[in-house]
């Protein structure tokens, strides 16, 4: 996968990046999210629980929402986890200079007794997120 | 009938002995800075992961008095309430947390018990998975729940 794969702009390019990097994590996924705070938007695509905000140095920094399953284990390896997938999977698109920091807002966690609203469907699958 | 049970000094002090690795920096909204970018952690994360925590102790009927229920029993079926964190506040301040509980419990059970195990439970829980050391549990047993009740309930 290289940046030319990826849609046009770094970036959107980033937004998809880390979106695949959640898709693959066990017991991790993208919020629903409609406000427009936490979502990444080009023009044919949009990307949601994913902010990507330009840093003014060439590099745009994400910030991923996400919810966890129950267990999770801890939230902050899982986030440091996510932190570096996102990372390489970045200089595999040859996208490594582009990317600024990585924020990662844990903003719900899910249990036995999941509230389907909270969840993109399919993604989420308990344990193993840590 | 409501029976506020504060935590040990030993609870608080093998928190505080357990956790100097867990608990690194945090702050309210932005949390555990790296080089690379920060994680912050939601409050309602904190509390829901002290309400499930509470909930894996057997004799815990539910969480939240009957007027919280009653409220929540609503909010959850227009979607806006969510019974895993009912009957729980947490407060946190930078790599500390308390937690506020609000329970019923079985008819018969040891409340005393009951409680030491909730809060050994909820300190597990939460130092565990958010790093955030706890400096308080505090439980009030609000009700207790009866065999039979639940059917009186539909009944009326």
């Amino acid at each position: 996968m290289t940046e030319s794969s990826l849609t046009g702009s770094p970036r959107l390019a980033l937004a998809e990046v880390a979106e695949r990097v959640v898709a693959r994590m066990p017991g991790v996924a993208l919020t629903r999210c409609a406000d427009a705070r936490c979502q990444t938007v080009g023009r044919d695509r949009r990307i949601r629980g994913i902010t990507t905000v330009a840093q003014g140095d060439g590099r745009y920094e994400l910030a991923l929402h996400v919810v966890v399953a129950w267990p999770p284990g801890p939230l902050t390896r899982l986030a440091e986890e996510l932190r570096r997938r996102v990372l390489a999977s970045a200089k595999r698109a040859q996208l490594e200079d582009r990317l600024g920091e990585v924020h990662v807002e844990i903003v719900s966690i899910d249990d036995p007794e999941p509230t389907a609203d909270s969840l993109a469907p399919g993604r989420l699958t308990t344990g193993g997120a840590a | 009938m409501a029976e506020t049970t504060p935590t040990p000094a030993s609870s608080t002090r093998r928190s505080e002995e357990t956790t100097g690795a867990a608990a690194t920096e945090r702050t309210p909204g932005t949390a555990l800075e790296t080089s690379r970018g920060s994680t912050s952690i939601a409050d309602s994360v904190v509390a829901k992961v002290a309400g499930i925590a509470a909930r894996e102790v057997g004799g815990v009927h539910a969480l939240g008095g009957s007027g919280a229920r009653a409220i929540g029993s609503v909010t959850q079926r227009v979607g806006i309430g969510d019974a895993r964190s009912q009957g729980v506040s947490v407060e946190v301040t930078e790599k500390r947390a308390s937690v506020e509980l609000v329970v019923v419990i079985e008819y018969g059970e040891s409340i005393p018990e009951r409680t030491r195990e909730i809060r050994e439970q909820i300190i597990r829980r939460v130092e565990g998975i958010c790093g955030l050391q706890v400096t308080e549990v505090n439980i009030s047993v609000a009700d207790l729940h009866f065999p039979g009740d639940d059917d009186q309930d539909e009944r009326a």
